[in-house]
């Protein structure tokens, strides 16, 4: 062996015996914001290249919630999984004519603010990109969310507000199969990477005392996309941010007037 | 495939993908606190003074910071001059001294001009003045903010207990400046009684009886003074004031009883008779640590007793949340075993993080009421 593979193996057994740093009752808190700012991020939710030219794909997302644990410190937060598992997020997708070989997309996402279960949260969300398609298509897209949720936190009685601000870039591809299945038109497979950043700001409605949390992490994906009718689309992805938080995300689109 | 074969694998997957959602929230990972050994007696990183000095028979109360390639340690010390048959460090006079060190383990006393070797008297020196602090003179707390030193402490006319039975209900909190901390001036023109720093609050109030045991943490353009409040039944919590001179406070009532920034704990805690003397580090923003002395039950004639520390967190500086430790009771640093130096309880912890670590300074005392200064420290 010679002496840089030996000094990387050491390195690494040294990472591992290495005792983890302290972890505050702040460590918590803030991986509470991230875990939230990462659930309204804006996956996806559509295989690469997708649609054609001024077609538009008019659907509802829902999102799944895990169970997050709420503990800081000596006290326990509600969390978003102590109101429900899911949520719902309209999304307005649609193609448009790119640069040479290239199909252009770009999309939207809102929720008004209508307070349901003690929970009332007005988010808007864009996102834009450009698509190569071929027999195997990648797309490049940047996405923006901004979020207010307000609801109670610290306190059952009390309206807490998370404003989370999160952008995000990633790096797509998929490969469409056709089947000649009765339901099933076509299947996209398509797995993407790339990056997200998050900047979430708690305010305690009790005192006004505010915590702020920003965090720049990696995003991975994996998703299936069906054409169940030329006119209804179908797709799940798994979206996992390593280290925080994995969950899936449901879309069922009508793609009208193709 | 049949459609009833689709929809179940679809169900299939659906379940597999809802099975791989998880949210990874921070486990909570504690300082790891360690005694250190030391050279002096029972362990203790400080031991007595000599014969005839002003810390012979006790030295304790410490606040402890790094200057430069120094560890500063100051003190209260406690005479032999005993005016009654009390025990120990009963009946005496407590002044203040202070020791230094380049490895934070042995200290070299620095020998002050004051009666002893102490570099803080009692009082002001005139024996015919009645000074709120002419018995003891103790719990240094030192800023070193910009050229000034600045100096609080406590002061009683009475000695600790003695008779026996008859505690020291009139602590304050006094101020003195140095422009090399080692020659101190006292100022007695605060807003509290005598000229101390601190007005006590109403009838009823937790800081109705007494104030003391003061922390100052310099946040931005603000002074911060965490200090104890005791209230009438001799309970003791922490409270919080602000400044902008570090002269003139302004109380900052907090969110739990009577205001207290930190309030005793539940019957059962560790912390359940008294919570006070903190001891804060702002570690980084929205990162306020604070530690603090609790007691599981009062002393025999009222006010804590034993003692361990305990450990609270904030976002702000002002409300605080107890975080539980890793200890069976939840304390962040319990008592030693037998002859060890804090085998009967410790107080006032004195808590600094440097390239080292962290590092807790401690007053120690052992069955027999003998204290003296420890030390633990705990890795990032």
């Amino acid at each position: 062996m010679t002496h840089a593979p030996r000094r990387a193996l050491a390195l690494l057994l040294l990472g591992a015996a290495w005792p983890a740093r302290a972890q505050t009752m702040l460590d918590q808190e803030e991986r509470l914001i991230e875990l939230h700012s990462l659930l309204v991020a804006l996956p996806a939710a559509e295989a690469p290249g997708a649609l054609e030219p001024f077609q538009a794909s008019l659907g509802l997302e829902l999102i799944t919630i895990p169970t997050i644990d709420g503990t800081t410190g000596g006290k326990r937060q509600i969390t978003a999984s102590d109101r429900t598992r899911v949520f719902p997020r309209p999304r307005l997708l649609v193609g448009l004519p790119g640069p040479g070989p290239l199909r252009a997309f770009a999309g939207a996402a809102y929720i008004p603010p209508v307070r349901v279960n003690e929970v009332s949260s007005h988010l808007g969300g864009l996102e834009a990109g450009l698509a190569w398609v071929g027999p195997l298509a990648a797309a490049l897209r940047g996405h923006g969310v901004y979020a207010t949720s307000m609801s109670p936190v610290t306190e059952r009685d009390s309206r807490d507000t998370l404003r989370t601000v999160a952008l995000g870039a990633d790096l797509s591809a998929g490969w469409t199969l056709p089947l000649p299945l009765p339901l099933v038109g076509t299947a996209t497979p398509f797995a993407g990477l790339g990056v997200e950043h998050v900047d979430g700001r708690f305010r305690v409605a009790s005192d006004g005392a505010v915590l702020t949390s920003r965090k720049t992490v990696l995003a991975l994906s994996a998703g299936l996309r069906a054409t169940v009718t030329p006119h209804v689309e179908a797709v799940a992805e798994w979206v996992d941010y390593p280290g925080r938080l994995s969950h899936v995300v449901f879309k069922l689109a009508w793609l009208p007037g193709r | 495939m049949p459609a009833h074969r689709l929809a179940a694998f679809a169900l299939a997957a659906g379940a597999l993908a809802l099975a791989a959602c998880n949210a990874d929230t921070a486990a909570l990972r504690p300082l790891d606190w360690q005694k250190v050994t030391g050279p002096a007696q029972n362990g203790a990183v400080l031991g007595l003074g000599a014969s005839g000095d002003f810390d012979e028979v006790g030295s304790f109360t410490v606040h402890a910071f790094r200057e430069g390639a120094e560890v500063m340690l100051y003190y209260g010390g406690s005479d032999a001059d005993a005016v009654s048959g009390c025990a120990g460090i009963n009946s005496t006079h407590w002044r203040i001294g202070l020791a230094t060190s380049s490895d934070g383990v042995t200290f070299t006393r620095v020998r002050g001009d004051k009666t002893g070797g102490s570099i803080v008297e009692n009082g002001d020196g005139d024996p015919a003045t009645a000074d709120f602090d002419s018995q003891l003179t103790y719990h240094p707390f030192v800023l070193h903010d910009g050229a000034l030193w600045r100096m609080w402490f406590n002061g009683s006319t009475h000695a600790f207990n003695c008779p026996t039975g008859t505690l020291a209900l009139d602590r304050r909190i006094g101020y003195a400046e140095s422009s090399d901390g080692v020659h101190w001036t006292k100022r007695y023109d605060g807003d509290g009684p005598g000229g101390s720093v601190l007005p006590l609050g109403p009838a009823g109030s937790i800081d109705a009886q007494q104030v003391g045991y003061a922390w100052i943490l310099k946040d931005g353009a603000e002074y911060k003074m965490y200090y104890s409040a005791n209230d009438a039944t001799n309970t003791w919590r922490v409270a919080l004031a602000t400044s902008t001179d570090g002269r003139h406070w302004t109380k900052h009532p907090g969110k739990q009883t009577g205001g207290a920034i930190l309030d005793i704990g539940p019957a059962g805690a560790f912390d359940t008779a008294c919570a006070y003397q903190p001891s804060v580090v702002k570690e980084r923003s929205q990162l306020y640590r604070m530690w603090y002395r609790g007691c599981a039950a009062p002393g025999a004639f009222g006010g804590p007793s034993r003692g361990t520390i305990g450990y609270a967190e904030s976002n702000d500086g002002i409300t605080f949340v107890k975080v539980p430790q890793p200890t069976p009771a939840g304390d962040a640093l319990e008592r030693g075993p037998a002859g060890s130096l804090d085998s009967g309880g410790l107080t006032t912890p004195s808590v600094f993080l440097d390239a080292n670590g962290w590092n807790m300074y401690y007053a120690g005392f052992d069955t027999n009421g003998l204290f003296l200064v420890g030390l633990a420290r705990a890795t990032p």
